[in-house]
């Protein structure tokens, strides 16, 4: 069972995405399975990936990172034990740190009859507001950009050019090993390169 | 099981930054009589994904995380975001143009940074109402 992880800030695009990877990643036959986490009391994401005929499972009222690791962890041992999915795609919340998540992953692996391997992390991030991000959180931006495989400067079809290199040097600077990849959740463009590495990557 | 806790210290320092984050959640059920048109339908979630980020905004909110609506209808389900201030809202999913359509459920989902939980479910609710009221929108908050 490989696990894929979305990461990045709120609002960078990351539910987007997941829609047209899960979607892309179905159509080349790969059995998925999907879980959310939000922050919030209220989940909307789930909703939302379900509109599309994908069946997610809600994580709500915690990050999984941290207030509700248990949770994750037992959600992908059923998921494991009831389907048995090619790949989980999992989407934590906006403040979560990648390289926990995976940590928390990897805690199911003292039950010897789950094999859990890790498809490259991805980071979205926002390039259209990515100044913002720096004033308000600029802590956790960067850290879910250094903990990051993957990088995509998401929303290249409504930023311009300046803040799109702008944000792809910050992130080198960052993250020199990292592939950073131009992408538009909205539009898809970018996001075969992504499922490519899915499927092919460490 | 052993899970993995935030026991490095900067893992616990960018995590921190969860504290300057507002979050308010909650779901809204319509009144039967309640049917629009899909053009009166898409100017409620725009009007009502603003005015709930002008009046955070008001209250000292410096960044938007997410505000988030996912609207049943008698005619099909719509998400909408807003991510931006000042800005206009992504909304994804459809239905056809059909005169009378009954909206009969609503979930918000506010995050927003720089403000207290407390002053967004505050400021929330009274966009909220607002908004209904000015569109003529009967509901109650469900539970």
């Amino acid at each position: 069972m490989k696990i894929f992880q979305i990461a990045g800030f709120l609002g960078s695009g990351k539910t987007t995405a997941l829609i047209k990877i899960a979607k892309e990643l179905t159509n080349r036959g790969e059995r998925i399975a999907i879980i959310v986490n939000d922050i919030g009391e209220v989940a909307v994401d789930g909703k939302i990936i379900e509109d599309y005929g994908l069946d997610a499972k809600e994580i709500a009222s915690g990050c999984i990172c941290c207030q509700v690791s248990g949770s994750f962890a037992e959600t992908l041992s059923i998921i494991h034990d009831s389907f048995n999915p090619d790949i989980v795609i999992v989407e934590p919340t906006g403040v979560a740190a990648p390289n926990i998540v995976k940590d928390v992953a990897d805690s199911i692996k003292s039950n010897e009859l789950i094999k859990v391997q890790h498809a490259p992390i991805l980071t979205i991030v926002d390039s259209s507001r990515i100044e913002l991000l720096l004033k308000a959180v600029k802590r956790l931006v960067e850290k879910q950009i250094k903990e990051a495989d993957i990088i995509g400067i998401n929303k290249i079809d409504i930023s311009n050019e300046d803040l799109i290199t702008s944000t792809e040097k910050f992130v080198k600077n960052l993250n020199p090993q990292s592939r950073i990849i131009r992408i538009s959740a909205k539009t898809g463009d970018g996001l075969s390169e992504i499922v490519e590495e899915i499927l092919n990557g460490h | 099981m052993r899970i993995k806790q935030l026991t490095n210290i900067k893992d616990k320092e960018a995590h921190r930054e969860i504290d300057g984050l507002g979050k308010f959640g909650i779901k809204l059920v319509f009144q039967s009589n309640n049917q629009r048109s899909k053009k009166e339908i898409l100017y409620f979630i725009n009007q009502l994904l603003l005015r709930i980020s002008e009046k955070c905004f008001a209250q000292g909110a410096d960044l938007i995380g997410h505000i988030k609506i996912h609207l049943e209808t008698s005619a099909g389900h719509i998400g909408a975001s807003l991510v931006q201030f000042n800005e206009e809202a992504n909304i994804t999913g459809d239905f056809d143009e059909i005169k009378d359509i009954n909206i009969t459920k609503l979930t918000l989902n506010v995050i927003v940074h720089g403000i207290w939980d407390s002053a967004v479910a505050e400021e929330s609710k009274i966009a909220i109402e607002e908004v209904c009221k000015e569109t003529n929108l009967g509901f109650k908050y469900e539970n």
